[in-house]
């Protein structure tokens, strides 16, 4: 059975390899990730926050509240919108140089 | 040589292609017994009909019409897993050109015919290591097909027929690409499966095979007819 | 079982005899569901990140509508609400969307009430407790180049420019929920918005039992028909149908790529080899039989697959939670202005991976064994007489 030995030590390594790498990677991730999740539960409580800080520009993204009911090229209320290629692709970056520098009141650390 | 009928063969014929164009008639209307224990001899010139009608004793293929029984059962209307199934248990087969598989060892060669039976991985390795001491091929068991010489593979041949313990050795032109030795070497193999016990049906042309001391029975064909059996 | 570990033992000395035809169709296969397993180990990784920090979202939020649109809601309405029975808590929301024409970037605002608790977690300084002091998230305090004293400016919505002086910088760590947020008193931002009296973007409201949100739901519907209640779960289900929307797209695009592989498989099986013709004819010739010869195919197939759906699994796991997806991630992310740094948590559906299995492995071994039927049933005789 040599052939079939083979073959099944090689399925156990590679089942082995799949189970320790994704324990190894909670591990590094979850250690951290789960000492900051209470934290980040009671920061959506004191703020009252309702969505995740992405896509905030989309309208598809937005909070249902602020959405409108009907839009252009949508075909029914609630209906989701097509899907744009501006999901993927980011326009032309903006000119940097065109920003404002702030500065701080006198008498106040910085 | 018990005298009883192992293999019967009533009436047969085989058509090649029925209804068809190209249909040939290869087997007319063949009529056989072969008793257990003996060593029979299909002689007769190329095209007469020995390989088909091999084909039909060794239940590789159904007759297009008549019977044929083996230890009195009839086997020629049996579903295809059934007829495989006695062939495996009861028939062992030496092609003429061995058909052995390239690149595989000889061991893995020799157990092939054992992998669909009920018999284990374990039991069947232990079979294919006596047979290749027995033929003197131990020392070559995981070397590949292609690296032996033509009458080691002869050998692996008949190894390979041998692994189901079969009671039924067919073997088909045994002798047509070997040399004098080499086909004396394959004789006196025969010889020693005979006097185990085994029934021997070979078809051949060549008058050497014929004339061997072993041989109890030679059936001529002509034109896929039965002659006569001497 | 005797029988199928014999025939598998044939099968694979058949690949390794093979050995270049069976690496390339590994490989390939591979490849195919290591893409499309990053795809749902990506997806679903974010949905579920999502889902674990929006725990503690309001079970409801009312707002009002006028012709169809959003509108500032009256305050009085809480109370009315707050006596439905089931209800335990109604507190009025005042936030909104920002354009900052410098940055083009959507900044949201968050009004805090005064009574809000000094000591916040995950915020270097301190939350806004007078006028003109705002907390800022860690985008906003990047792009504007903040830190704790400085001055952000905005324009309101009488136009006129106003100074708010950084108390508070949000920390990195809670990116995904406040990295483009303004937080300012909620006068400041009634004035800034110019909101009118008495009047709050919307109010969130927690309930007692969950399961009766969509029954009080529609209490405060009867109660005031301009108001239109959010649910939870109707919450929650945008953020699940734009990941799902993006990886369905994606998974689509690659479906095709394995039904592709598929047809690329069925088509080598249907061209057997001679060499490969010859095989099955001396296998049925020394006493297989065509369910024998199947089941060989069978395991042929099944054996690629196992390897190949599991080296495929491991390289979309290392591909997504070890290096980030960075062939997907764009795609699957998204982009905006103040696209939040986040690192992914290792999450995984099996269900998602057994219904992968189900879809790739059985596809390609199907598309192995069918074909072989017409060299399966070959007449054994044919060998001898060949």
């Amino acid at each position: 059975m040599s052939y079939c030995r083979i073959f099944s030590c090689l399925l156990s390594v590679l089942a082995c390899a799949i189970g320790g790498f994704f324990f190894w990677a909670s591990a590094q991730v979850w250690g951290a990730e789960s000492d900051l999740l209470p934290a980040r539960r009671e920061m959506v409580r004191r703020l009252q926050l309702t969505d995740l800080a992405i896509w905030t520009e989309a309208r598809y993204a937005r909070h249902p509240s602020q959405a409108d009911l009907f839009t252009p090229f949508q075909e029914f209320p609630g209906a989701a919108e097509h899907f744009p290629s501006g999901s993927l692709l980011a326009p032309p970056p903006f000119n940097l140089t065109t920003r404002i520098q702030v500065h701080a009141k006198p008498g106040t650390n910085r | 040589m018990t005298g009883e009928a192992l293999i019967r063969i009533e009436q047969v014929d085989k058509i090649y292609n029925p209804n068809r164009a190209d249909a040939f008639h290869a087997v007319h209307q063949v009529s056989l017994a072969i008793e257990a224990g003996s060593v029979l001899v299909l002689k007769g010139p190329s095209g007469s009909g020995k390989t088909s009608l091999l084909s039909l004793i060794g239940a590789m293929t159904r007759p297009t019409s008549g019977r044929v029984f083996v230890r009195d059962r009839e086997i020629s209307r049996l579903p295809e897993r059934f007829l495989t199934e006695v062939r495996r248990q009861t028939f062992g087969f030496v092609f003429q050109q061995f058909h052995l598989i390239r690149n595989l060892s000889v061991l893995e060669n020799i157990l092939l015919p054992g992998y669909p039976g009920p018999v284990g991985m374990r039991e069947l390795s232990r079979r294919g290591m006596e047979l290749l001491q027995s033929f003197d091929l131990a020392d070559k068991v995981s070397r590949n097909i292609d690296q032996l010489s033509g009458g080691e593979q002869q050998r692996v041949a008949i190894a390979r027929a041998l692994i189901n313990d079969p009671q039924i050795l067919i073997a088909d032109e045994p002798t047509a690409h070997l040399d004098r030795g080499l086909a004396i070497e394959f004789l006196d193999c025969l010889q020693s499966l005979h006097d185990q016990g085994r029934t021997i049906v070979m078809a051949t042309h060549d008058p050497f095979v014929c004339e061997q001391p072993m041989v109890t029975r030679i059936a001529s064909m002509l034109d896929g007819r039965l002659l006569g059996v001497e | 079982m005797k029988r199928h570990l014999k025939i598998l033992e044939h099968a694979l000395s058949s690949l390794r005899r093979r050995k270049g035809k069976s690496l390339a169709i590994v490989v390939a296969f591979a490849f195919t569901i290591a893409v499309l397993a990053s795809v749902l180990f990506l997806s679903h990784a974010l949905r579920t990140d999502a889902n674990l920090m929006l725990t503690e979202v309001p079970d409801l939020i009312v707002q009002r509508q006028i012709a169809g649109r959003h509108e500032l809601i009256p305050v009085d309405y809480a109370e009315a609400i707050r006596d439905l029975p089931g209800v335990a808590e109604v507190r009025p929301r005042l936030w909104g969307y920002y354009y900052d024409a410098l940055t083009k970037a959507n900044y949201t605002f968050v009004g805090l009430a005064k009574q809000a608790e000094p000591d916040w977690p995950l915020l270097q300084g301190k939350v806004p407790s007078g006028p003109d002091e705002c907390a800022v998230g860690a985008g906003v305090a990047e792009v504007r180049r903040l830190t704790l004293g400085d001055e952000l400016s905005m324009i309101d919505a009488n136009n006129i420019g106003r100074f708010f002086t950084v108390t508070g910088i949000f920390q990195p760590s809670s990116n995904l929920l406040t990295h483009d947020l303004v937080v300012m008193t909620e006068e400041d931002l009634a004035s800034f918005f110019n909101f009118s009296e008495g009047r709050v973007t919307d109010l969130s409201v927690r309930v007692y039992n969950s399961e009766e949100i969509d029954k009080i739901a529609q209490k405060v519907k009867r109660l005031f028909p301009d108001t239109r209640p959010i649910t939870r779960s109707e919450i929650s289900r945008t953020y699940d149908a734009v990941f799902s929307w993006r990886s369905g797209m994606l998974l689509t695009v690659f479906f095709s790529a394995l039904a592709a592989f598929c047809i690329l498989a069925w088509d080598k099986a249907t061209g057997l080899s001679s060499e490969e013709r010859r095989e099955i004819g001396i296998l049925k010739a020394v006493g297989w039989d065509t369910a024998d010869i199947l089941l060989l195919k069978f395991w042929e197939g099944m054996a690629l697959a196992m390897i190949s759906f599991m080296v495929g699994l491991l390289a979309a796991l290392v591909h997504v939670f070890a290096f980030g997806a960075p062939l997907l991630a764009a795609v699957i992310k998204g982009w905006s202005v103040l696209f939040p740094p986040f690192r992914l948590t290792p999450h995984i559906d099996f269900y998602q991976v057994s219904i992968l299995a189900f879809l790739t492995v059985i596809p390609y071994v199907i598309s192995t064994v069918v074909p072989s039927w017409k060299a399966a049933i070959t007449d054994p005789d044919t060998i001898m007489r060949s």
